[in-house]
């Protein structure tokens, strides 16, 4: 578990953290979402020991990171602004991160490495940006950090190998409870990753919400009816909100804030001509739960 | 209220780094094992120059002109070495300091700030160390002849490699880019040894009019560690020098700079990497340093550009001025720098230098005005640059006579107060009226009773003296008369012979040169060198001798070199140059008239019967 409290970070008269506080628990992977200079990355470096925040306490179960090698040997951080000993081949930087690491998986390396299909005896001065992201990739996985830290991962990554990627991660978050932590500064680019998603603006978390719990809240409803008063009642139901409502000849979709049982039988019950649940995206969930008002939200969205 | 419970909340455990001993140094080693791996371009390059101008010269034994260059370049290379290596070995291993990118994930692996700092500076330490050990072993193995002062010259130059590794390696910690790094760690191996007392040097000359003695005498570098390892006449690191102090010194010095470094190091903000300094208000500091040298420097050469009429109270803000955009340019990364804060810069440089500035002309530290009492004095050592003693002009003499001393006290008070008005003619001394424009080099060395010396050296124009008492006194005491009695100085200095060179210079295909000259190797020959010096109107009897050589001359030029008993020989201070001229009839006959003229000719043909 990743613990984060109460960060304060100033460069010189800028608050870069302003008491930024997040949790992310063991095998969950959290979202850190936030537009350009809202402070991600310097609470993904704060939070990796890398800069000393002025206040506040990081720690990885309950042990600090700062010049801490125990918490530093199980955490893997992948920065936006890669870096690898310009001489080194793939192969080399192997055994650089071997010789650091204690947990190495050196068939995993091989596996990974032939998989993503990287030429491993390359300089990686010639890599391109993509191929420098796999290879952190591949390095960081290889060493099977119990606390991984990401970020921007995918920029610059083909569709395949982000879905690659993303398949590793979360095989990890599964089968080791891996605590991932991911910045991003799209919402869509967390769609269906993330358990937790945390919003950024100005150095603080000014929203945070666990999707499972927004996903069971909030849905997307396809009705008709036969008469257009009934799908007016649909307001008037107790334990029932209607966030949004949007007519197309005789259908009619609904975003609700409900138990979803409670909302199929409740909808049931009115005998619609037509009923569906449709899936809700993470960019959907956001606009409907704040009503897309709050400037940090739509910067991130549109 | 600020907390600093960065460590302590969650694992209750303060700076706990979580590595035992073994650990510590298995980590260090992976790190500078991969330093080694990446960098071995240095050691081999420090190899290859040590290979150049060390072994091969010694190995190959060359007789030739070549390789008394290239062992020249030996003894100066090793003072250049000391220096070079540490600062190419600290900006290729701290590089990673520099990169945004590079420090983030260098900082996010398993490796504590500390032991990056450690395995850095051991790594560094060996890439010189090792080809240095090797290239010593290998001396003494095949050339045991050149063994002598090998183990003080090795020990020396491992010394002043570290001390700059040290040094470097801290320069880097406040720097940010690799160009700021080079600028600070010249910044800090010159400043504060040698801008400083250059800038001291120049404030005394400038405002006093005055020279200090070291000043001219390299001694400006003396302090900084290869050259006061090296002996004085030939930067040889393996001849005396400071004693064991000054190593125990060096390495106090080096180790403190090490644990700066290592303290720099964990408080280094490194979202500032790329910047010129990590450390702000180093920027100030540098800047500031910048200004106050900077007005030394440029204010001196502008004092003598204009030929030593350039006003000092203009010549030193202007030089500070441009010292100080320059610097400021340097450390913001930009030709924009008049803004607030560098107003604010300026205004603190220039309070700076106000106060040295008043300092000096108020003279706070009373250095300037200070004139030992007599009790206080065991004895004195005094030269006066235009008269002859020994064989030389500079040649201190030792003052013990009381009286004589309070003389000496009475010019010391005199250049003090130079602004005493001075009748120029009461003064008549063969050696002294001719030269009525000519600066007099006054040089006081007291030796106190306490066990120190006090040292002060002025330059003053001959009217200044030319009225003075004391100044009579002091030449005509016996001391000082002993002194200027050349065979006296003959006996003192066990001089074996003396050399008087000759040279003609010709014009040859479009260039002048030096054709040969011609030796007088004989004490015999004293006291006609000694009139010669003395009385320069006679110079032009050597042109008279070569006016028998068939080629057209131009001038001649003629000065003293002595030999010392087992040593080369050192030319003196007094040499001059003369254009040949049309009558040489008085020359001819005062030759004759001292008896020298047949045995110049004699000499002179056979010189030219040779070189012909």
């Amino acid at each position: 578990m990743i613990k984060v409290e109460n960060l304060h970070k100033n460069f010189d008269e800028l608050a870069a953290l302003n008491d930024f506080s997040i949790n992310v628990k063991s095998g969950s992977v959290y979202g850190l979402i936030g537009i350009n200079g809202s402070g991600k990355t310097t609470a993904l470096k704060a939070i990796t020991g890398i800069i000393r925040p002025d206040r506040g306490d990081v720690s990885f179960d309950g042990e600090a990171v700062y010049e801490n090698l125990r918490v530093k040997r199980r955490m893997g951080f992948i920065p936006d602004d890669l870096h690898f000993f310009g001489s080194y081949t793939l192969k080399d930087s192997a055994e650089f991160y071997r010789r650091l690491f204690p947990r190495w998986d050196n068939s995993r390396y091989r596996e990974m490495s032939e998989i993503f299909g990287l030429p491993v005896r390359k300089r990686m001065n010639r890599f391109s940006k993509g191929m420098l992201k796999q290879a952190a990739f591949i390095l960081t996985m290889a060493a099977k950090p119990d606390f991984l830290i990401l970020d921007e991962p995918i920029d610059g990554l083909d569709p395949i190998v982000r879905k690659l990627v993303w398949k590793y991660i979360m095989a990890d978050a599964a089968e080791r409870n891996m605590s991932v932590l991911v910045s991003s500064h799209n919402l869509r680019e967390m769609e269906g990753v993330c358990d937790t998603v945390g919003i950024v603006d100005k150095g603080r978390i000014v929203l945070e919400r666990d999707l499972d719990e927004l996903r069971s809240d909030i849905h997307k409803v396809q009705t008709a009816w036969s008469k257009p008063a009934d799908g007016d009642a649909i307001a008037g139901l107790p334990n029932l909100k209607v966030l949004r409502r949007e007519k197309s000849g005789a259908v009619e979709h609904l975003i609700i804030r409900a138990n979803r049982e409670l909302l199929e039988v409740k909808i049931n019950e009115m005998r619609p001509l037509l009923f569906d649940m449709l899936p809700l995206s993470l960019e959907e969930i956001f606009i409907y739960e704040l009503g897309g008002e709050r400037d940090e939200i739509k910067q991130l969205l549109f | 209220m600020k907390s600093n419970n960065y460590y302590s909340e969650h694992s209750g455990q303060v700076r706990k780094t979580g590595e035992g001993f073994g650990e510590y140094f298995r980590l260090s080693r992976v790190w500078a094992g991969e330093n080694l791996k990446r960098f071995w371009a240095i050691p081999a390059f420090v190899m290859l120059c040590y290979l150049l101008t060390l072994l091969l010269p010694i190995m190959t034994d060359f007789d030739t002109s070549y390789a008394e260059s290239i062992a020249g370049f030996r003894n100066a290379g090793l003072t250049f070495y000391s220096i070079l290596f540490p600062l190419i070995t600290t900006l290729t291993l701290n590089r990673y300091l520099f990169g945004t990118g590079s420090v983030n994930v260098t900082h996010s692996l398993p490796l504590t700030r500390g032991r990056l700092w450690f395995s850095n500076f051991l790594c560094g330490l060996l890439m010189m160390w090792v080809p240095t050990a090797i290239t010593y072993a290998l001396i003494a193995v095949i050339e045991p002849d050149h063994i002598a002062g090998l183990e003080t010259s090795f020990f020396k130059l491992i010394l002043c490699q570290a001390f700059y590794l040290t040094l470097f390696n801290l320069a880097a910690i406040l720097t940010g880019n690799i160009v700021m790094h080079i600028i600070t760690s010249a910044f800090l191996t010159l400043l504060p040894l040698a801008t400083v007392l250059a800038f001291l040097a120049t404030l005394e000359m400038m405002i006093y009019g005055f020279q200090m003695d070291w000043f001219l005498n390299r001694q400006i570098f003396g302090f900084v560690p290869p050259m006061a390892m090296t002996a004085n006449d030939s930067y040889n690191f393996a001849g005396e020098s400071f004693g064991w102090w000054y190593y125990v010194l060096v390495a106090a010095f080096a180790i403190a700079l090490y644990a700066a470094g290592a303290y720099l190091y964990s408080r280094r903000k490194l979202e500032r990497a790329g910047d010129s300094f990590v450390f702000k208000p180093f920027q100030l500091f540098f800047v500031s340093c910048a200004a106050i040298a900077g007005g030394g420097v440029l204010g001196t050469l502008f004092w003598s550009l204009w030929g030593g009429t350039f006003p000092w109270n203009l010549g030193l803000p202007l030089g500070a001025a441009i010292a100080f955009a320059i610097a400021k340019m340097s450390a913001a990364k930009t030709l924009r720098i008049f803004n607030k804060g560098s107003l604010c810069h300026l205004a603190i440089s220039f309070a700076l230098l106000l106060i040295v500035l008043g300092a000096f002309e108020f003279d706070l530290f009373g250095m300037e005005r200070h004139v030992p009492d007599a009790d206080e004095i065991v004895s004195a050592d005094v030269s006066f640059g235009v008269l002859p003693t020994g064989l030389d002009l500079s040649k201190p003499v030792t003052i013990t006579d009381p009286e004589v001393i309070d003389a000496v006290r009475e010019i010391h008070e005199l250049a003090v107060n130079s602004d005493v008005s001075l009748r120029p003619d009461y003064f008549q001394s063969d050696y002294v009226d001719r030269y009525e424009n000519r600066s007099v080099r006054i040089i006081i060395d007291y030796a106190l009773k306490n066990g120190r010396t006090f040292r002060r050296a002025w330059t003053a124009t001959m009217p200044m003296f030319a009225d003075s008492d004391a100044f009579r006194r002091v030449i005509d005491g016996e001391e000082f008369q002993a002194a200027m009695n050349i065979e006296n100085a003959v006996k003192d200095k066990h001089i074996s012979g003396i050399h008087l060179e000759l040279f003609h210079s010709r014009y040859y295909e479009g260039y002048y040169g030096n054709i040969y000259g011609i030796s007088l190797n004989s004490v015999e020959y004293a006291p006609f060198l000694r009139a010669l010096q003395a009385d320069r109107d006679k110079v032009d009897f050597v042109a008279a001798a070569y006016t028998e050589l068939p080629d057209a001359l131009f001038e001649v030029e003629i000065g003293l070199l002595d030999y010392l008993e087992d040593e080369d020989p050192r030319r003196m201070s007094d040499w001059f140059r003369v254009r040949i001229g049309d009558d040489y009839s008085n020359t001819i006959q005062w030759l004759r008239e001292q008896g020298y003229y047949d045995a110049l000719t004699e000499q002179m043909r056979e010189a030219s019967e040779y070189t012909d």
